[in-house]
């Protein structure tokens, strides 16, 4: 009777709970709260820290895989869509669905804003690698700086996924606080002259050009750069799925049902293979402390060639909105907006800033392609 | 240093990479704008031809106001004392008619010698009433117009500057961007100041202050709490 009570306590949570495990637990409870009580992002974040929580409570086996007994756990096969690189793409075709190209099309030239900003991801790869990252490792941290969640976990998960974790963490992380980290740059690099500049009214863009974009994004892209064509191709399938108008109930689902399913599944996926192991350890810190220099050179240097553009056009183009082309969308396109029109309150940049910035959204796809390429 | 070589040549095609993928889709985009614009040309020629009318008409107002303003000025430089203000009041207003169109004037008395015209609109058929009060105080300067009119096209060649003096006071606020109109804090008829809150609207979940760009009256509202908007659609005419 004894032995057998001895056997159940030991095969319990509590006998296999290490500091680490609790170390984590209490990390999530942070997580959540935040997420809950000070709404900081909470359609991630809860997923996430839940998954964090639930793989951290020992014994579980459910982020196990399948062994000669068991089948393994549901964390170990919701995972599989994350380690084969399936639910970035997804969730881009939701992206798509609800993406409007328009401000884009009427205005090409802020495409170059976009380019401009994937500039850190680059300088940030430099970084990483003196650091003593391996080159997998350094593109994966790099592409923060692309400030696009799917597109850091989809290069992530193909280049060094044993950093999945701490990268997907410190790429929300950094999205979230785009509103806390662009404006010291933006205001300490322009002038308020230059914020307050209006840029007017756009072109209408026609309903044949909007057809024709993804058809021609997917095109290029995928035959100068075959590897970014699974983000890019799924945005712009998502895309056509909208602007063609007759297959609403498809590009609804998309934007809606479908995005917001494979959200959990990829969040709390990416929680849950978050290990004490990873976590507290300098490693881990350098990621955040990387990611958080990706970040801001991106966004210095779309403001950069915001600035040219606004010297090459005779301030016709406001310079804040090179900022937006970090592709943190809509985020950093309000952050755009919000300056504008605090410089000037009849300054409306948010539709202006739309272009650069899912220009950014392409940009951070190409340059993930292009390193998966390199590296891969 | 082999690790600074290897970091920079793949920072090197990386970046020239996103560039001529990025440069191309510019350049195509930017023919197609072209061709879009050639495409509907024939469209934009009608629209430039209406135009052209519109400016036609503009211009004809501008030489009438400033014949009014011509003729008014000298007036009342002939006749100092029919410029009786009210104890209190240093405006006065005029109604003109020229071609069966009412033009009101209003003039402000800045010293003993000068006047200043501050408006001149053209009256519509609602506003006549409104003013039906006004022109029993005028009647004596209405009654004289026919010399002011005779007198105009003289003064017209030399006085061309009073033209200076009118100004246009109405401004149309636009939606700067498509969204919803969450909150309309002013009615037509109130008093506005520069800066002051006109009304809220959403777009991309971002709720954005609309206010008024002067000094002035709202004179219409054009939309609803509720309301879809899209960019370049008239929200309010601020007076």
């Amino acid at each position: 009777m004894t032995d057998k009570i001895i056997l159940f306590l030991q095969a319990s949570g509590f006998a296999q709970l290490s500091w680490g495990h609790i170390g984590m637990i209490i990390i999530s409870a942070i997580l959540m709260y935040l997420a809950i009580f000070k709404e900081y992002e909470p359609l991630l974040l809860i997923p996430i820290s839940f998954g964090i929580f639930l793989s951290n409570i020992p014994g579980t086996g459910l982020m196990s895989g399948p062994t000669a007994k068991t089948v393994g756990g549901l964390l170990h096969y919701l995972y599989e869509g994350v380690r084969l690189g399936i639910y970035p793409p997804l969730i881009f075709l939701g992206i798509g669905a609800m993406t409007d190209f328009g401000p884009l099309i009427a205005q090409p030239k802020t495409m170059l804003l976009g380019a401009a900003a994937q500039l850190g991801i680059f300088t940030t790869f430099f970084g990483s690698r003196l650091l003593g990252f391996n080159p997998a490792e350094a593109g994966s941290i790099a592409i923060i700086g692309g400030a696009d969640g799917p597109t850091s976990i989809y290069l992530t998960s193909l280049l060094s996924p044993h950093l999945l974790g701490p990268i997907a963490i410190a790429a929300y992380i950094y999205i979230a606080l785009v509103p806390l980290i662009q404006p010291p740059i933006i205001k300490f690099f322009t002038t308020k002259k230059e914020r307050a500049i209006e840029m007017g009214q756009m072109r209408r863009v026609k309903k044949i050009e909007k057809l024709i974009f993804p058809i021609l994004v997917s095109l290029i892209v995928g035959l100068i750069v075959p590897q970014a064509l699974t983000l890019v191709g799924m945005l712009m399938l998502g895309n056509i799925l909208k602007e063609s108008g007759v297959a609403k109930r498809l590009s609804d689902t998309a934007s809606t049902s479908l995005i917001n399913t494979i959200t959990i599944l990829l969040m709390v996926s990416v929680g849950a293979s978050l290990k004490a192991e990873q976590f507290f350890t300098l490693q881990f810190i350098s990621i955040i402390g990387l990611g958080l220099s990706a970040f801001a050179l991106s966004t210095l240097s779309g403001l950069m060639m915001g600035k040219l553009m606004y010297y090459l056009t005779d301030g016709k183009i406001n310079p804040i909105i090179g900022a937006a082309g970090v592709s943190a969308v809509p985020e950093a396109a309000r952050c755009s907006q919000k300056l504008g029109n605090e410089a000037n309150p009849g300054n409306f940049l948010l539709m202006h800033a739309m272009g650069p910035n899912v220009a950014g959204v392409i940009g951070s796809a190409v340059a993930a392609g292009v390193l998966l390429s390199i590296l891969g | 240093m082999n690790v600074l070589g290897e970091t920079l040549e793949i920072t090197v095609i990386g970046l020239s990479v996103v560039f001529l993928v990025l440069l191309l889709l510019t350049i195509i985009l930017k023919i197609q704008g072209w061709l879009m614009e050639t495409f509907f040309l024939k469209k934009k020629k009608r629209s430039t031809k209406q135009n052209k009318e519109d400016k036609r008409i503009i211009k004809k107002e501008k030489k009438i106001r400033a014949v009014i303003a011509a003729a008014l000025d000298s007036y009342l430089n002939d006749y100092p004392s029919e410029f009786n203000i009210q104890e209190g009041k240093r405006m006065q207003k005029y109604k003109i008619k020229i071609d069966d169109e009412i033009y009101e004037v209003e003039v402000e008395r800045v010293d003993e010698d000068n006047n200043e015209i501050k408006s001149i609109n053209k009256s519509s058929s609602q506003s006549k009433s409104k003013f039906s009060t006004v022109s029993k105080n005028t009647n004596k300067p209405t009654e004289k117009e026919s010399t002011a009119k005779k007198r105009a096209a003289e003064i017209k060649r030399k006085n061309k500057s009073t033209t200076s003096g009118v100004s246009e006071d109405e401004v149309e606020i636009k939606a700067p961007m498509p969204g919803q109109i969450l909150m309309i804090s002013v009615a037509e008829g109130d008093e506005v100041q520069e800066g002051d809150h006109l009304a809220v609207l959403e777009a991309m979940k971002m709720e954005n202050d609309i206010t008024a760009p002067k000094d002035g009256v709202i004179k219409e509202v054009f939309v609803k709490e509720g309301k879809e908007v899209n960019s370049g659609d008239n929200l309010f005419i601020i007076n």
